[in-house]
Order: structure tokens, then sequence, then C-alpha cells
């Protein structure tokens, strides 16, 4: 039985353990500390005390309880995105403090004239490293997730490869030997989102900046992420007349244009670079599936095989979620960069991924309280046997910022053991979001609604990048 | 779960080979339908075959539809009853409104009102005669209205949209094929059957037939949507829908859209001005936002009222604006509205997510499915406008009328204007900017469908608009007999 409540600790224990508790022992060491956060967090994060306050929520007696007062998924974007528009920095940083157990108070962001130049200040400033996802209407999620937070991300994506039974254990050599290794992140080297944050403190703990490599070592603006969204959600309304862009930030997106330009050739240098650099080492590579399957493709074409070291950690955050690959995708990477890759189902507001197993189920950790949802009423559905609903959880890594969610997500789920030997919560790989699935037939046609215009939205921009 | 049985109609014989299922729409509803791969060839026809509608005079025409009005009754018209019951579990509007809408056609199928109709939108005698122009030039020149041969992709989101097609097709003398959609698959077939048991051999029961196939089936839409069997198309709603349809489109065939749209309110000044003006746009709102239960691309989602979200006086009568609206919903007679039929947890979601925060947004709202008032704090509305539904309405002040005005493009269907002079002054410039119909906030449902729709004369557009030249031969210079007296006859000399 976990009587551990400080979670670096508690990242010290091995998931080998964790996956051979009883359920029993799993809930009662939840609940336990899923109590001791409600009751630190409640006075200090405003919205929290806000949402419970309104849903009649004074005390956890049982894990369900919680249920009531998840956050919705929206509830880290639910600023107006004028703030950004009209650079109110100042406001932005007094809503992210109703979110935090941090005190921004003293922050002056007055001086911020981009989302980029806040997320700056914040860094320097405070022990946030906010993450932000990207937003559909160029509203940004923002995440407030501290440095040590920041950290626990890390190490719950290396003991994913901590394997099971007879399973390799590539995590544990790695976090006790201070072993350093080349990392590879085909993307910016630089940004907020949650992957950025993680290659940063893995190549602080577990690399080398000289032995780093990424596909352009420039930072991923964070305001052009959120002006694509924008120039696509105007559009959508009608309202691109209303949309004022700043020529700084016109600038920044002809710049991230320009780093686009030529993409594949290159791919195809950074390659070679890794290659030159890395054949035969043990690396840390970061990346989705399809990406890695586009080195397999290249590394063939150059004759090569077994690119990496037998230690190598081939980490994909998204797992193969929505993509078409090929039957055979996990045996290509594996022969051609040498190396299982470990997919995993997570997201930016979890710190804790669910790491894939042998039998292609997505595993739990006793850090998170799952909670499978009826979809229709948002009431938890029976915590035993085989659910079928929305996905929400408790993140109880999550010490600085209130860890419960809701997510978009459809799953099925087991709470009894998996063919692969783990006990728990495990997840189904039929993931999907509600927001793709309709129940209304196919050709329902109601007469409101309106036209989606996001695909219109980057040639306006290109547009208007090649006038000026 | 019960399976409904949508029989195929065409051109007054009632197929009932049911032999296609389709499983779980809905409301758990299924249906069996016939294939309609197997009726093709007698489901398109001919130019030829529009004859018989010209034996018959409008006067005829009228009074055919006013029997089919009286006939198609809810209490005593079987096919009533089961449209009825089909759509009180797919449709999203409630039992209570739709047995109000579902009620109310013997009322529009009064003379009086179809020839008012006919009057508006066509004008009779271009339906009836050649209508004489003569020119300066002493050339007459005619034009009349011919039906043509179309397919109707109609919405199901309100049994009127069947309704008004049917009525369409009969006064501009056209031959329907009506697609139907799985929301509402049984209205337009109601019809026809009620058409038929009054007289199968009538011309326009003749040039009506209702078919659901899946939409998209390219095996049957890519047979009938050819120059050869149809002229035009109109295709309602749907975004995907419409965009699938275009890929059949070729010199030949005319669209005509009835886009997807969202509707909006506007009130000035004047609206806040008192506590009674308050309540007053309060019921008008709701009234324009609540009916059939916000399922309809009319109803208001966004009311945008001119006030400055920096004053804290106007900021509070607004606020108090967004209380009356919450409550005027929830007061609003049951055969206009009530409590919604189905939830919509992404929308539910997206509110609770406001409601931690007052700062930007206040939420007024009550018990599950009564809706939610969502009154922006500053000059932006709410991120998710497109899922507004189930009555959830999102009030967003504005400082300025002229930027209200930005805001309005041609998504935006139906504006309702408080107070009258507003809608005055600002008509000029809504029209221009997209607005497609304007009227006073509160009324929409007077909307109906005499004049445009969504900026299209759709009756006009249907019809096939053929032009006459008469010349006065005896005086008229010849063409053929050399270019001076040509010109001649073209500057009007020779009369």
């Amino acid at each position: 039985m976990l009587t551990e409540s400080d979670s670096n600790k508690l990242l010290e224990i091995p998931y080998r353990t964790l996956w051979e508790m009883q359920p029993t022992d799993i809930e009662q060491f939840q609940l336990h500390l899923l109590q001791q956060r409600f009751e630190k967090l409640r006075p200090k994060i405003q919205a929290l005390g806000k949402l419970a306050e309104l849903q009649g929520v004074d005390r956890i007696a049982q894990l369900n309880d919680v249920v009531p007062i998840l956050f919705q998924h929206s509830a880290y974007k639910s600023y107006p995105i004028s703030l950004l528009e009209k650079g109110k920095y100042d406001a932005l940083t007094k809503w992210l403090d109703k979110l935090t157990s941090h005190d921004l108070s003293t922050v002056d962001a007055s001086d911020c004239h981009s989302i980029d130049e806040w997320l700056q200040l914040l860094d320097d400033v405070t022990e946030l490293r906010v993450v932000h996802s990207s937003g559909t209407s160029g509203k940004l999620s923002l995440i407030p997730r501290d440095q040590k937070e920041t950290h626990r991300f890390t190490i719950c994506t290396i003991r994913r490869v901590e394997g099971f039974g007879d399973e390799p254990d590539l995590a544990t050599p790695l976090l006790k030997s201070g072993k350093k290794m080349a990392v590879i992140y085909p993307s910016y080297r630089y940004g907020r989102y949650g992957a950025h944050r993680l290659v940063q403190d893995v190549i602080e703990c577990y690399g080398t900046p000289e032995n780093s490599y990424a596909l352009h070592e420039e930072l991923m603006s964070a305001d052009v992420v959120s002006l694509s969204g924008r120039v696509a959600g105007a559009q959508a309304k009608g309202e691109l007349d209303r949309l004022k862009i700043s020529d700084a930030l016109l600038q920044k997106y002809k710049e991230s244009i320009a780093l686009r330009a030529s993409q594949s050739e290159k791919e195809k240098h950074f390659l070679d670079r890794v290659i030159a650099n890395c054949q035969g080492q043990d690396v840390i590579m970061l990346g989705v599936v399809s990406l890695m399957l586009e080195w397999v493709r290249m590394a063939r074409e150059r004759g090569l095989d077994k690119l990496f070291g037998a230690n190598s950690l081939l980490l994909s955050g998204g797992g193969a979620k929505g993509l078409k690959l090929p039957d055979d995708w996990r045996e290509q990477i594996t022969q051609t960069l040498g190396v299982e890759p470990n997919i995993s189902y997570g997201m930016s507001e979890c710190i804790t991924q669910l790491p894939s197993c042998s039998a292609g189920n997505y595993h739990s950790t006793p850090y998170i309280i799952a909670f499978v949802l009826d979809p229709e009423t948002g009431a938890p559905l029976p915590r035993t046997g085989t659910q079928t609903g929305r996905y929400g959880f408790y993140d109880l890594l999550a010490e600085s910022y209130w860890g419960g969610f809701i997510t978009g997500d459809k799953v099925t789920a087991h709470w009894d053991g998996c063919a692969c030997g783990r006990s728990g919560f495990h997840v189904e790989p039929t993931i999907v979001r509600y927001s793709s699935i309709s129940d209304d037939g196919d050709d329902k046609i109601n007469c409101a609604g309106a036209a989606d215009a996001h695909e219109r939205a980057l040639d306006f921009l290109n547009d208007l990048a090649q006038q000026t | 779960m019960k399976v409904f049985k949508v029989p195929l109609i065409i051109r007054g014989e009632v197929i009932d080979d049911f032999t296609v299922e389709y499983p779980g729409r809905k409301g758990g509803v299924s249906f069996v339908t016939p294939d309609v791969n197997k009726y093709l060839k007698k489901l398109t026809t001919t130019p030829a075959s529009l004859e018989d509608l010209y034996r018959i005079s409008i006067d005829d025409i009228l009074d055919f539809m006013v029997e089919v009005g009286a006939r198609f009754n809810l209490e005593s018209n079987p096919y009533v009853q089961e449209a009825f019951e089909i759509s009180t579990l797919t449709s999203g509007m409630t039992e209570p409104v739709l047995r109000a809408v579902y009620s109310g056609f013997d009322k529009i199928c009064e003379k009086s009102f179809l020839s008012e109709y006919v009057e508006a939108q066509v004008g009779r005698k271009y339906l009836e005669s050649w209508v004489p122009v003569i020119l300066a030039d002493g050339r007459t020149f005619s034009m009349r209205a011919y039906g043509s041969r179309m397919v109707h992709a109609i919405a199901g989101n309100s049994p009127m949209c069947a309704f008004l097609t049917v009525l369409r097709n009969a006064v501009t003398r056209s031959d329907a094929i009506i697609k139907l959609p799985s929301n509402d698959p049984l209205t337009a077939v109601s019809l026809l059957r009620t058409m038929i048991d009054i007289d199968a051999d009538h011309p326009i029961t003749h040039h009506a037939s209702a078919a659901y196939w899946k939409g998209g089936d390219e095996n049957i839409e890519a047979r009938i949507y050819t120059p050869r069997n149809i002229e035009k198309i109109v295709a309602w709603g749907g975004f995907a829908s419409i965009k699938h349809i275009t890929k059949y489109l070729q010199p030949g065939i005319d669209l005509i859209t009835l886009d997807p749209k969202h509707s909006a309110s506007i009130i000035g000044k004047e609206g806040l001005a008192s506590d009674a003006t308050i309540q007053e746009i309060a019921w008008r709102a709701a009234s324009d936002c609540g009916a059939f239960n916000q399922e309809l691309c009319s109803n208001s989602r966004v009311i945008y009222v001119h006030c400055d979200a920096e004053d804290s006086d106007e900021m509070a009568r607004l606020n108090q604006f967004g209380k009356a609206l919450y409550d005027s919903l929830q007061k609003l007679p049951s055969t206009l509205s009530t409590p919604a039929k189905y939830r919509i947890p992404e929308l539910e979601q997206q509110i609770n997510a406001l409601v931690m925060d007052d700062d930007y947004y206040r939420v007024f709202q009550g018990a599950e499915r009564c809706g939610a008032v969502i009154v922006s704090q500053t000059d932006e509305p709410v991120e998710f406008t497109a899922m507004l539904a189930c009555r959830t309405v999102n009030i967003v002040p504005i400082a300025d009328l002229a930027d209200i005005v930005k805001r309005i493009n041609s998504d935006t269907q139906t504006i309702g204007i408080y107070p009258a002079s507003l809608k005055e002054s600002l008509r000029q410039q809504l029209g221009f900017q997209g607005a497609q119909h304007l009227i006073d906030l509160g009324y929409m449902v007077y909307l109906d469908f005499v004049g445009p729709q969504d900026a299209v004369e759709v009756e006009r557009r249907m019809l096939k608009w053929v032009k006459d030249i008469t010349i006065k031969t005896e005086i008229a210079a010849k063409p053929w007999e050399g270019k001076k007296s040509h010109d001649a006859l073209l500057s009007g000399q020779l009369f």
C-alpha cells in the first residue's frame, strides 16, 4: 500500500510495482491523496472554489465525489480572445492567476506585446512553465503547469518504456545512471507546446545541448499558432473585415512560412545530420508515428537498417489516433530504426501518459483516477468490468493546479486485468473524439449552421503575407 | 424499437417493396424503404410529360392545394399521424410544438392566402399567359414562366420544408423529385399520399415524387443528376450535403442553394432604457430565440445590444435583460416552445467552463434542458456560437452601432431589430452586408414564406422564363436587306 503523497517521491517507485497493486489498495491510496489535493487547492485556486461552491461539493468522501468538479476541457481557454487580440496581457495574467496556486499578483505584464513575450515573462519571473495547445479559433488553452510538474511529465514519459514481466526495462537504467544520450526532435527546438517543454527538460536532464538535434533551431511562436486559428475563426464568422493583424505579427508569420518552405529538403538534411552523429548510438527520439515511418522510408532509401542503439527510446506522443498506418508499422520501425516505438494515450492536461502494452491497450497508473462518464448525463459509470463513455480523470501528480478534467474522448475501458499481465484500468485503442461522431445518420439536414472555413484561412494569410 | 415504413412515391404510385433498412437513426428510429436503384427509370421524366400541367389553370391548382390542406389534418389523416409520430422521435422540436406545426397547414391552404402567395412570389399572369411589354421601337417582348424538372434535397428540421416544397412545385407547374431527409422522412410522403387519395390522376399528383436514399449515394445520384433528367436542383442546408451536390453541376443544371444559416438580433439603446423596455425586449427576444425550440435557421442565437461594456450602469441593465430573457424563455406558450427534447453535452460543457469565471461571461441557467442565456461582459461573443441550440442565447454588448453591422454577413439570415426606427436606419447597410430577412424583434414567426428566402426568389428561380419577341413585319426593316435598315430598326426611327 502506497502512503507517500509527495509526487516526486512517488515517481521513484517503478511502474512495475504499481501495475501489480490490488484495486482496493489503489482506490484507498487515490482517495487519500485526492482528499489532500482538494483540501489544499480549494482555497488557493479561485476557479475551483467557484465550481465547488456552484456544485455544492464540500468534501470528497469517495472517488466519484470529484466528478461534478472536474474541469471542462475548455476551462483553460475561458478567456475572451480579445485579450490576445488587444494585447491585454495583464488581464490574461489575472485570468490565469485564478487557475493556479502560484501567486501571480506581482507579475507585471504591461510591457508584453505578444503571447511569446508574455510566456517568456512567466518563464522568467515565476515557477510556471505554461503549456499551450492549439485552438481552432485562435484561443490557446493555457495550462499553468510549473517547473516541478514539467519534470514529472518527463519522468512519466520515460517510465513508459519500463516494460512489464519479461519485457526489457529501458527506463530504469536511464533514470538511475545519469547517463546522457543524444536527443532527437524533428520539429521546432523551442516552444511551449507540451512536447517542447518535454524536449527542453529531457535535454537538460538526460542529454546535452550539443548532442541534441531539432529540425528547426527556432522557437515555435505561440502567436503564429494563434493567428492561424484566429483567421480561420474570423473567416468562419465572415468577420475577416474586422480582423486586425499587426505588422509585427505578420512578420512572425512570414518567418514561420519561410521556415516551412522546402520542408522535405530540410528533413533529408536533418536525417543526414542525425545519421552522421548518432548512427549506432542510443538515442531518445520524440515524434509521432507517421514521422517515424517517414524516417523508415528515408533510411531504407539509404540502405540503412537498425539505425539506433538497442537501448534507444522511441517515444511517440499522440499514439496512432486518427491515422491510417500500415499493419506492420511497428515492425517496420523496430527493424529500421532499431528499437520498438512506444506509443501512448495522453493529453496536454495530464502529466501521466498511458503507455500502450503488447496487447495494444493503454495502461493507467494509480496516479490517474480514471472515470468513464455517461456521455449524455456526465454521471460516472461503475468502476468495474468494461465501460464505454467519455473519459475523465484526476491527475494526482498535479499539485499547483487542479488536476481534474473531462475530455472530449470516447473510450472503451476495462477495470479488470489485461492480457499483458498488468492489473487495473486500461483503455482500448479505439479512442475517438465525440465531436467526430454523430448518431444522427449521415444525411440529416438542418439549415441551421454555417460553413466551415478553416481550410481557407491559410490561403488568406499567405495572400496577405505576399502582398505586404 | 419501431421500424417505420417509408414508401417510395412516384407520380401518383405508392411503391411499398421495402427491401432496404436504415437502422438506428436519431431518436432510435429505423426505417425500411424500397431500393431506389430499381425504380430510377420511372423516377425521372421528359420535358414533354409536363404538358398535362398546362391543361389546368392556376385556379385549378390552388383549388387542389386547398383540398390537400383541408385533408392534411392531424386529427383524421393517418398519413399525417404517422409523419407526426416519427417526427416526435427524430425532430429537435418537442411534441407540443410539432403538434402546433402539423395542425397549421389548413390555415395556410386557404384560397385567399394561396392567391396572395402566388401573386407575391411570381405574379399569376406570368404563370398563365404571355405577358407583353411593348418596347419603344415597336417590338413586343412577351414573357411567360414555365416549370422545370427538379430535385429538391430538403431539410428535415421542420415539416414546413416538405410542405413548402410541395406547394412551390405545384404553383410553378414543375416536376419534383423530393429527396427525403433522414430526420423527417415522412412529411413529404404524407402530403403526396393525401394528394393520391384525393385524385391519383391529377396533374399535380402526377408531378410529385418522393424518395429516400442515402445522401451521397453515387449510384443513384449520378444517374438522376444529369441535364437529361433534371434542369434544376434546390438544395437545403448542410454544408457537406451542398458541397457534395456541386460535383454534379454542369451546364444545363442550375443549383439553387438554401445555405446553412444563423440568425441574430440587434437591439438599440432604447431597449435598456427602463425596466419596462427591458421586459418588452425580453419577451420579444425570447420569442425569436425560443420559437420552434430554436430548431430553425431563422431563430436568433446571438443578440447584439448597443451597450458599452465599459459602462457599469449599462452593463447592470444588460445583465438584467439577460435574466429577464432567461425567465421569459421559460414562460413561452408550449405550442411555441418548451424545454428541449435532448441534451447537447458538448454545449453544456462549454457553458460549464464559463460559469467558473464571471469576469467575462455571466450565465443564467436553471434546470436541465431549459437552455441558458450567456451575457458576454466584453464585446465578444462566445467561441461556440455555432453550437448554440436548445434555447441557448448569447447577448453581446457593443458600444458602436457600426461595429454591430460589421458582424453581420451572408451567413446571417434573419435579424430581428428593436426599435422599429433602428431597423429603418440600419437596413440599407445590413442589406449590402449580407443580411437576408429583417423583421421587428419578437415577430420572427411571422416571416412565413411570402417573399424571398435567403435573398433568393426561389419560385422565380425554379421557373424557366421564356421570352417571345414579335416584330411588326409589315413595317420593320428586314435584316437581310442591308445594314442601314437594320440600324434604323435598332434606333427606332421606323416607327
